[in-house]
């Protein structure tokens, strides 16, 4: 019987690792605009990759497309995923070119930007629908996390049953809160870190490990 | 003929679901908009939509909308009775099972009201189609694939199997006139738009009219032929904005931009209008400013992805989406 149960298990772990990795989970990467999205997504495709996935910029709705970076792994106590970043465009319910004035920006191309921003929240908002199989929904936590974007999206994904953690960003400024962001989502577990920073990594990956694996 | 499409010209009512699935003859995902006129426009397309089933599709998201514009604090005064308490989970399970095609429908439901856009102001208008970085960007490079297109039959079975929904959500926009107002009245006895609204559900609840029907629904209202829409005041110059789409959108796949005649050209503000009665997921209130409904970005198949102040727009078909088209 040991014999078999040895057979047993070995096939079991090799179907499994032949399954993750002919097809890793797509992880989006979702959050309001100027949460620090890409700056994650660079943080975590830079430490497992060595290649980042786009540029960041304090201006919001710098992504305005999504991105993706494939067969991204990350081990983590013993616990290895292979996924599929894919980071999104900020989502929002308005889009005003004016917003882009403040940040120097002619017109014409603060318009452009805001018409761009506003098919990046479209596509964004499809590829929840369609493609990912888990989410990490990342916050600013120096602001207030309630919002009718943030818990409308959170619905959304509790509704599709997805996986989601909720990463409680920049906690390297002062103005950080993240008890503020557990207390609004205290369904979801709260990774607090600072993307920028590279603060608290560690636990990141051991959580994205342990979720998406 | 108020859409047309700009790869084979056919043309297509206003809500048709066809066309918001692809054109079936070519499979263009390019339309040209065409306001019948300034007076009978709005009401036409909102008799027109609820025909095809608008009555039914529209109720069931417009929960969803009025939720996003009650939780947004806007000015709202719509139908939003039974709906407020609904969460967002709720919604999204209750919604979870239904068939997508069920909600290519796109114009307003006979009783609603929408936000009335504001204004354009020509010179923005002007501004932003002759930028010629306004062309639709990459979303235009997607592989057209019009015959699996879901919808695109508008015989599609599925139509009567989400009957109930057509019947409760006609049921729900009853309600919402009033309770002095009750669903079934004899037609005859009240006045032209009721009756249009009751012919419209009935529609709604069997199947799609005929373009004929439609035809013929128009000439009994109207009683006369629509008038030639007004020229834009200071609109942008439709050679040029021909030229920039047309170096945009070479291929075939993506539908070739047919380019109005200028006698053609809709008011600005009147299409606006009407864009955003028919496609509300994303609000144009100015060039450059947009409101968004994520709920029904999220929950709809199509929608409107490029859209020029001149009649142009691109409808993202959910075919056409592909993760290796997204790739950076």
């Amino acid at each position: 019987m040991g014999l078999l149960t040895d057979l047993r298990d070995s096939i079991s772990r090799v179907v499994d690792r032949l399954f993750s990795e002919s097809e890793p989970k797509r992880i989006g990467i979702y959050g309001p605009p100027n949460a620090g999205k890409t700056t994650l997504a660079n943080r975590i495709a830079r430490d497992w990759t060595g290649d980042a996935i786009g540029p960041e910029s304090h201006i919001p709705h710098e992504t305005r497309r999504a991105r993706r970076k494939e067969n991204v792994e990350i081990e983590r106590n013993g616990k290895k995923v292979t996924i599929d970043i894919v980071d999104t465009p900020g989502v929002t319910t308005k889009v005003d070119y004016k917003e882009f004035l403040e940040h120097d920006m002619e017109k014409d191309d603060a318009v452009r930007r805001s018409r761009e921003a506003t098919e990046g929240v479209a596509e964004a908002m499809h590829w929840l629908r369609e493609d990912v199989d888990g989410v990490i929904y990342v916050l600013d936590s120096t602001k207030d996390p309630i919002s009718q974007v943030n818990t409308m999206l959170i619905g959304i994904i509790e509704s599709q049953d997805l996986p989601v953690l909720i990463f409680a960003n920049k906690i390297d400024l002062e103005d950080s809160n993240v008890e503020r962001i557990a207390n609004a989502y205290p369904q979801h577990e709260t990774v607090e870190l600072s993307a920028l920073e590279g603060e608290n990594m560690d636990e990141v990956y051991a959580k994205i490990a342990e979720y998406f694996a | 003929m108020p859409h047309q499409c700009t790869t084979c010209g056919k043309v297509f009512p206003d809500g048709s679901k066809e066309m918001l699935s692809g054109c079936p003859s070519c499979g263009g995902n390019k339309f040209q908009f065409k306001p019948a006129s300034s007076g009978s426009a709005p009401a036409s397309a909102s008799d027109d939509a609820t025909s095809t089933g608008g009555a039914g599709t529209r109720d069931l998201t417009s929960s969803a909308a009025d939720a996003v514009r009650d939780r947004g604090q806007r000015q709202s005064h719509l139908d939003s009775t039974d709906e407020e308490s609904m969460t967002v989970s709720d919604w999204a399970n209750a919604n979870a099972d239904a068939d997508a095609s069920q909600r290519t429908e796109t114009a307003d439901a006979a009783g609603s009201t929408q936000n009335e856009p504001s204004s354009t102001d020509a010179a923005d208008a002007s501004d932003a189609v002759d930028d010629p970085e306004t062309k639709p960007r990459g979303w235009g490079e997607w592989p057209s694939a019009p015959g699996e297109s879901p919808g695109a039959d508008p015989q599609d079975p599925e139509a009567s199997r989400n009957e109930s929904r057509v019947q409760s959500a006609s049921e729900q926009a009853s309600r919402s006139r009033g309770p002095d107002s009750p669903p079934n009245r004899e037609p005859g006895k009240i006045n032209a738009r009721e009756t249009d609204e009751d012919n419209s559900q009935k529609s709604a609840r069997s199947d799609v009219v005929t373009p004929e029907e439609l035809a013929a629904a128009d000439a009994n209202r109207r009683g006369s032929p629509a008038e030639t829409p007004s020229e834009a005041p200071s609109g942008p110059d439709p050679d040029a904005a021909a030229g920039q789409s047309t170096d945009a959108a070479p291929t075939d796949a993506d539908g070739t931009v047919i380019e109005p005649s200028s006698d053609d050209r809709p008011n600005l503000d009147q299409l606006r209008e009407e864009l955003n009665d028919q496609f509300e997921s994303i609000k144009i209130v100015n060039p450059g400013q947009y409101e968004l409904n994520l709920m029904e970005l999220y929950d709809r198949d199509e929608y409107i992805i490029s859209l020029r102040e001149d009649g142009r727009y691109v409808i993202e078909v959910p075919d056409s989406w592909g993760p290796g088209n997204r790739e950076d």
